[in-house]
């Protein structure tokens, strides 16, 4: 709940005690001025209605982390912000916008991210090599206010060297108010892994989780069949994290194939 | 020679928004019977939304876009009226695609105000006939691609005339999508640099040649402004019918048709080193129960060896009746013609193309060449990996 | 599909197959993953006259017990297993 504050008013003092008391029962986050939450940034729709419903969508200015593992919908789910990114509503009028990819495995499949929507002459693909400062390069690459969106595909790619480990702790920060100075939305794909390999390769989910304004955990739920074949699955989102509104909500989304994409014809 | 190009601009789109004049304004897609995009307004067009995508793909791009299947009877029969127009001057005619003809003046103007004069006449008929919304601009030269890019350069209901010697100075600035190449070798010389016609013309030929084969070596005439094609409607001698390998008697359409498919490749490719596509095709099918059927298939536009041509010979076969099991099928290539440049829209030479060059080589002063774009070049390669392809940016 | 490995991520298949050759299971990136259902197979052969040479590869579309969705292949030349596509 927000509230304004009266200054010079008699009955400001009433309202401080009644405030006070509010917050001692149900927690300060129960009662904050106006002034102390952020405006909810523009947001991606998703394409997927259902999502869109829940969120409204990817926020621009922001991270957004989106973890799962195997067959979950998240790397298609954002092909498709990238898609709706590059929309004309999101930039000048009449002009397609520009969006990026880090594929530091150079595992992007265009062929696909043109079937999500994605228009592959305003897309540019980022392959440095793993020994290249990332964090710099995305930095750099984000204050040159030419990318409506960056998806980093993978996010543990980020810190794959020790050096690379340390500036993403050190330049996280900066990287966010980067986005929130140009308004471009940077979205982490991160393959859930097994507790020792995470151990192993070090926190940079959970220092991601921390600085995320949006988290959403994929999993999958089942896959469809339809005469005994397979022609997608579904999956379920949960809302780990959302700065501007609350979080802990579930919702399913089917992804379908066409029979093309799987078999050449 | 003596060649008039007459040229009615978005023709699909325009008869179709005469029809329906409450679409107009409104980003439309025009579907053909292929299921993809034939036609786009300039509203879809701002969204993304491109000639041959399909559906779902022009919904991604511009979810408000109108989807409507193209009222193919009616375009047809404008089209003949077209056609008709221009014939009754009783010249030569050749039609290259919807909307655009070209007519052979050699016979009655060979000079700039001979030809200024018939190219007025031309222009009026076919305004008479297709009404105030489909108004043709007319390119004339000596050439079948200069008279053409001369249409183009044209508003509508002008004319453009190329004097034979400023042919090659006026192609110079014209931009390479022009020439009806393959999307592979347009991305390969745009990678190059190669945006103009004139950049092209000044190409070493034998290099050329050595790289982009015969087709590239007939394109990079076509920018010196040396077309010595003919105006003709139909191929003077049809070649002989060839058998398609049925081994043993089927009835199974996608082996028929991957056989069909197999044996058009040489003819087709053969027509592709010309820059010309398949526009009339002969199927004769026998059965084993001694019954045969003919079917002749036509095509507005030259179609080149590719999906659609695929496509329109899966249709047809499938919509045969088929009285028992096939036993022999043969096939003619009975007509050809130009292939129609669609590739308008790859390498806009627009700001924000433009922006991601500026950014490509900030980026790389500091991190080397680590930017790259994509293209899908061949949507139905059996070898996923060989469907796109990269190439670094900036450097 | 989204990931696609252009040289095709090596992978090592384990040795039992099925009465019908197909693979029960394959190792990748230090997990191994029990399938679950081949449900595509085909064979490629194709560009003999290209610059790359003759490829004669076949392919299995599974799912495995763990809901990875994937495209793998052996190529035929050397009798390979590799990852070509990942689903997601």
């Amino acid at each position: 709940m927000l509230y304004t504050e009266h200054v010079s008013d008699p009955k400001h003092t009433r309202f401080d005690l009644a405030r006070a008391g509010l917050q001692k029962r149900f927690g300060a986050r129960a009662l904050v001025p106006a002034r102390a939450v952020e405006p909810r940034p523009p947001l991606i729709p998703t394409g997927f209605a259902a999502v869109d419903d829940m969120i409204g969508g990817i926020p621009r200015g922001a991270l957004t982390l989106l973890s799962g593992h195997g067959a979950s919908g998240k790397l298609t789910l954002a092909y498709r912000v990238l898609a709706r990114a590059q929309h004309a509503q999101h930039g000048a009028p009449g002009q397609q916008g520009a969006v990026g990819i880090l594929d530091m495995t150079c595992a992007s499949d265009p062929d696909y991210l043109e079937r999500c929507g994605v228009a592959l002459d305003q897309l540019l693909f980022a392959r440095p090599q793993p020994a290249q400062p990332l964090v710099q390069f995305l930095l750099d690459w984000i204050r040159q206010r030419k990318a409506r969106a960056i998806l980093v595909d993978h996010a543990h790619d980020l810190a794959r060297t020790p050096a690379n480990a340390y500036h993403l702790r050190d330049g996280l920060p900066q990287m966010l108010q980067a986005l929130a100075q140009t308004g471009c939305a940077l979205i982490c794909v991160a393959e859930l892994q097994p507790a020792w390999q995470s151990f192993v390769q070090g926190g940079v989910l959970p220092l991601l989780r921390q600085h995320a304004a949006l988290h959403i955990a994929f999993r999958h739920e089942r896959w469809l069949e339809r005469d005994h074949e397979l022609y997608g699955y579904a999956a379920q989102l949960h809302v780990q994290r959302n700065k501007w509104a609350r979080s802990g909500q579930t919702v399913s989304i089917l992804i379908e194939f066409s029979a093309d994409e799987f078999a050449p014809l | 020679m003596s060649v008039a190009c007459c040229r009615v601009p978005n023709f699909l789109l325009r008869l179709t928004q005469r029809r329906h004049p409450e679409w107009a304004g409104r980003p439309l897609a025009l579907l053909g019977a292929d299921e993809q995009v034939w036609s786009v307004s300039p509203e879809a067009r701002l969204s993304g939304v491109r000639l041959q995508m399909d559906a779902r793909q022009a919904q991604m791009r511009c979810p408000d876009v109108l989807l409507r299947p193209l009222d193919l009877p009616a375009c047809q029969a404008e089209q003949h009226a077209l056609l008709g127009a221009l014939a009754r001057s009783g010249l030569p005619l050749e039609a290259q695609t919807w909307g655009t003809a070209y007519v052979d003046l050699h016979s009655v103007a060979r000079t700039v105000p001979a030809a200024q004069a018939v190219c007025q006449d031309l222009g009026k008929q076919v305004a008479a006939q297709l009404g105030a919304e489909l108004e043709p601009s007319i390119g004339w030269d000596t050439g079948k691609f200069t008279a053409r890019a001369a249409a183009g350069c044209a508003k509508p209901r002008r004319i453009c005339l190329v004097d034979s010697d400023r042919e090659a100075h006026f192609l110079i600035p014209l931009p390479i999508t022009l020439l009806p190449l393959p999307p592979l070798t347009l991305q390969q010389l745009d990678w190059l640099g190669i945006r103009t016609l004139g950049q092209f013309a000044s190409l070493p030929k034998m290099e050329v040649w050595r790289r982009f084969g015969p087709a590239g070596k007939l394109a990079q005439q076509w920018a010196l402004g040396q077309d010595r094609r003919p105006v003709c409607a139909t191929l003077k001698n049809i070649p002989e019918p060839l058998d398609v390998a049925i081994d043993p008697p089927t009835a199974v359409h996608d082996a028929v048709l991957e056989q069909l498919w197999a044996t058009l490749q040489p003819p087709l490719a053969e027509l592709a080193a010309r820059l010309e596509g398949c526009r009339r095709l002969r199927l004769e099918l026998s059965f084993s129960n001694a019954e045969s059927r003919t079917l002749d298939c036509a095509f507005v536009e030259p179609l080149g060896a590719g999906p659609q041509l695929r496509a329109r010979l899966s249709g047809e076969l499938q919509r045969l009746n088929w009285p028992a099991e096939l036993d022999r099928l043969r096939v003619t290539v009975l007509e050809s013609s130009e292939l129609v440049a669609r590739q308008l829209s790859l390498f806009a030479a627009d700001e924000s193309q433009a922006e991601i060059m500026t950014l490509a080589q900030n980026l790389a002063g500091r991190y080397g060449a680590v930017l790259h774009q994509a293209q899908v070049v061949h949507k139905t390669h059996p070898l996923f990996e060989r469907r796109s392809i990269f190439q670094a940016v900036g450097v | 599909m989204t990931r696609l490995w252009r040289q095709g991520e090596a992978s090592l298949v384990t040795a039992d197959f099925d009465q019908y050759e197909n693979p029960r299971s394959f190792k990748w990136h230090g997990r191994t993953h029990a399938i679950r259902q081949v449900h595509l197979r085909w064979r490629v052969e194709c560009d003999w006259w290209s610059e790359h040479g003759e490829v004669a590869r076949y392919y299995v579309l599974v799912t495995t017990d763990d809901n990875l969705l994937c495209l793998i292949y052996c190529d035929l030349s050397d009798r390979q297993w590799y990852v070509a596509r990942l689903y997601d």
